[in-house]
């Protein structure tokens, strides 16, 4: 529970964590965004401005190349047509006119006249307007006078001769893609979406990095009063007025591009970074989940450790106590009624004493063997000997109970081996087969030689046959075997296999459903007749002297 | 036979999965004089063999293997005028409690100048 509690704190932090990138970072673009805008504001406005001053400098210079000279400004003077042809030879190359007209609006002279004639009216917006205020003027597009196409006109007004009324000349200007400035707006076009117009005060395009706008009516968008930046419909808008034209100048770019450039690079910076932060804190989850694990099963460890310390004292103080009590027992009766004892009896009494002796002398070996295994540090002493004596001496040896049967070959079988451990080993296979056997039914002893040559015994009861599972435990620290009501410290066939283990040998348990158990051991033969010691360099055995 | 030091001689059942301790008892109470009338191995038997007996003194082992324990023991076979006496390596303050409920005295296992006072009632 406290581990989903943790791993569900911790997995907060980790959103938590990522929702902060994530403000910053959306925090940041929107600052960028705004930054984008001022700079297109900006230069909007520089492109409004240039144009202002330009078009304030072509009046300068236009007066100045047409001069103060009084002009007489009546139709078809010849005068007047001369000057303004002079005009015209100026730049062969020009494809549009010029219009002379007096302050009716009335065309008096012209060159290259194609859409209208002497005598007849400017029919362009403003003009009239224009000439009644004697300023220089730029009149909204309409067809041309001097050319088939389109025009835009700048108009500055000029002086009469004799004092009349004055009038104007009228400078065409083509609205078309190659003329110089669509040429110029043109230059400003980039990405897939960007169009610079300029927008006469009549809303038509005259000038536009797009072509086919030229001309025409400007799409609504663009016409829109607000000056400044601003967003409409998936587009982004920029206009600022260029005052001395009378005109708008727009950028008008797609707002997925107009930000994409800004919005691609944090966007996809936001997803590695919330990649990151979720890929990161789940790997520190993973660790401080994984460190929690194992820290609990540390803490499982330790308390199994601790339980099985407690379990084995509380078995190791009552097995000490069942010999430790019967012997006092014995020797406390035989002495109280030494007198009311036969012969027999006292004999007998002292017999059972001396089994409980025996019974606390193996148990505190056991135990002592036990924690010299654990510490690495139990002593043996190697020597050649025939294992037929061993497991007769043994058999000898034991403790009442069932009869005990020995089978040995006829031929001696040598076995490099401490006599004392494997006596250990032997009378703790022989006591466990008689707790477990049936008083009538004798345990079996057999030495054998394998195939492979080594020394195999075996030592079958006829008590309650393993399951499977207490078969594979039964050599584990503190298995308790197959009839838990049978008393024991759980430490016998746990030393058996260590100190069989020391000599090189394998122990196992054959065992099946029904009455019958064998315990098996190998040893490796010896065929060496020598000295002390040698296998015990070669088993890694500690070599100290019996009684140490 | 000889004769109890206080009273007359007293019909015993001894109840423990040790045999040792069971021939131990056998031999000591026969020589106070009691006569030992059956032995059991678990606590089945043991209330079994009162059932069957009658005892005058039962003494029983607290763990028995499977099946009843010596408390539990005592617990059925206690009757006016028999004394249940509890033989055990595992004595404790909850044990005692227990025993005493269940109408039996509490023996500590190795000494058998105790055990001979509690048969004959004397603690």
């Amino acid at each position: 529970m406290r581990d989903r509690i943790l791993s569900v704190i911790a997995g907060v932090m980790v959103l938590v964590l990522a929702g902060l990138i994530i403000v910053a970072v959306l925090s940041a673009q929107n600052n960028g965004r705004k930054a984008l805008e001022n700079l297109q504001v900006a230069q909007v406005q520089q492109l409004a401005r240039s144009l202002d001053s330009e078009v304030a400098s072509a009046f300068t210079a236009i007066a100045g190349f047409i001069g103060p000279k009084p002009w007489n400004l009546t139709p078809g003077d010849p005068a007047d047509t001369r000057r303004l042809q002079a005009f015209q030879d100026q730049n062969p190359a020009a494809r549009t006119g010029y219009l002379l007209v007096d302050r009716s609006g009335t065309i008096t002279s012209g060159t290259l006249l194609t859409g209208a004639s002497i005598g007849q009216p400017v029919n362009r917006t403003g003009l009239v307007g224009a000439l009644q205020q004697g300023k220089p003027a730029i009149l909204p597009a309409g067809p041309g006078l001097t050319t088939p196409l389109p025009t835009i006109d700048l108009m500055l007004p000029v002086a009469q001769a004799g004092g009349g009324p004055g009038g104007a000349i009228v400078l065409e200007s083509e609205v078309a893609a190659d003329s110089p400035f669509s040429q110029q707006v043109a230059a400003l076009r980039r990405g897939r979406t960007v169009t610079y117009s300029f927008i006469d005060t009549n809303g038509v395009v005259v000038a536009s990095s797009d072509p086919s706008a030229l001309g025409k009516q400007a799409a609504p968008e663009l016409l829109d009063p607000r000056f400044g930046f601003h967003r409409h419909g998936s587009d982004v808008i920029t206009a600022e007025p260029v005052p001395s034209a009378g005109w708008r100048t727009v950028f008008k770019e797609s707002r997925s591009e107009f930000e994409g450039e800004l919005t691609g690079p944090l966007r996809s910076a936001l997803l590695l970074i919330a990649l990151a932060a979720v890929v990161g804190g789940g790997l520190t989850v993973f660790a401080l989940l994984a460190r929690l694990r194992s820290a609990r099963e540390e803490q499982r460890r330790l308390r199994s450790i601790n339980d099985a310390r407690e379990e084995f004292i509380s078995i190791v103080s009552h097995e000490l106590r069942t010999p430790a009590t019967g012997q006092l027992g014995f020797l406390e009766t035989t002495l109280d009624h030494w007198d009311g004892l036969s012969e027999g009896e006292r004999k007998s009494a002292l017999a059972h004493a001396l089994t409980n002796a025996r019974r606390l002398h193996a148990l505190t070996r056991d135990i002592l063997s036990t924690a010299s295994i654990e510490a690495g540090e139990l002593p043996y002493v190697f020597e050649v000997v025939d294992l037929r004596s061993v497991v007769t001496s043994a058999a000898a040896a034991g403790l009442p109970g069932p009869p005990v049967e020995v089978h040995t070959p006829d031929e001696p079988c040598a076995v490099r081996a401490d006599p004392g451990r494997l006596q250990q080993v032997l009378t703790n296979l022989l006591d466990n087969a008689s707790k477990n056997s049936p008083v009538d039914r004798p345990v079996e002893v057999a030495v054998k030689i394998t195939a492979d040559g080594d020394a195999l015994v075996e030592v079958t009861d006829q008590g309650t046959g393993m399951t499977e599972e207490q078969a594979g435990r039964a050599f584990e620290k503190f298995a308790r075997g197959r009839d838990q009501s049978i008393e024991g410290t759980g430490l016998g066939l746990y030393i058996c296999r260590r100190i069989i283990e020391a000599h090189g040998g394998h122990i196992w348990i054959t065992s099946r459903a029904g009455p019958g158990t064998t315990i098996s051991f190998t040893l490796p033969r010896s065929d060496d007749n020598g000295g002390r010691g040698a296998a015990a360099d070669r088993l890694g055995g500690a070599k100290v002297p019996a009684d140490g | 036979m000889t004769t109890p030091a206080d009273g007359p001689p007293l019909r015993l059942v001894v109840a423990d999965n040790d045999a040792a301790v069971i021939d131990l008892l056998a031999l000591d109470l026969r020589l106070e004089g009691h006569e030992i009338v059956t032995t059991a191995a678990d606590g089945v038997a043991a209330i079994q063999a009162c059932a069957e007996v009658d005892p005058d003194v039962l003494i029983v082992d607290l763990k028995m293997g499977a099946g009843p324990d010596g408390i539990e023991v005592a617990r059925q076979v206690r009757r006016p005028g028999r004394r249940v006496i509890l033989h055990t390596n595992y004595v404790s303050a909850t044990i005692v409690k227990a025993a005493e409920a269940a109408g039996a005295v509490v023996i500590e296992k190795g000494s058998l100048r105790a055990l001979r006072r509690a048969v004959r009632g004397e603690e």
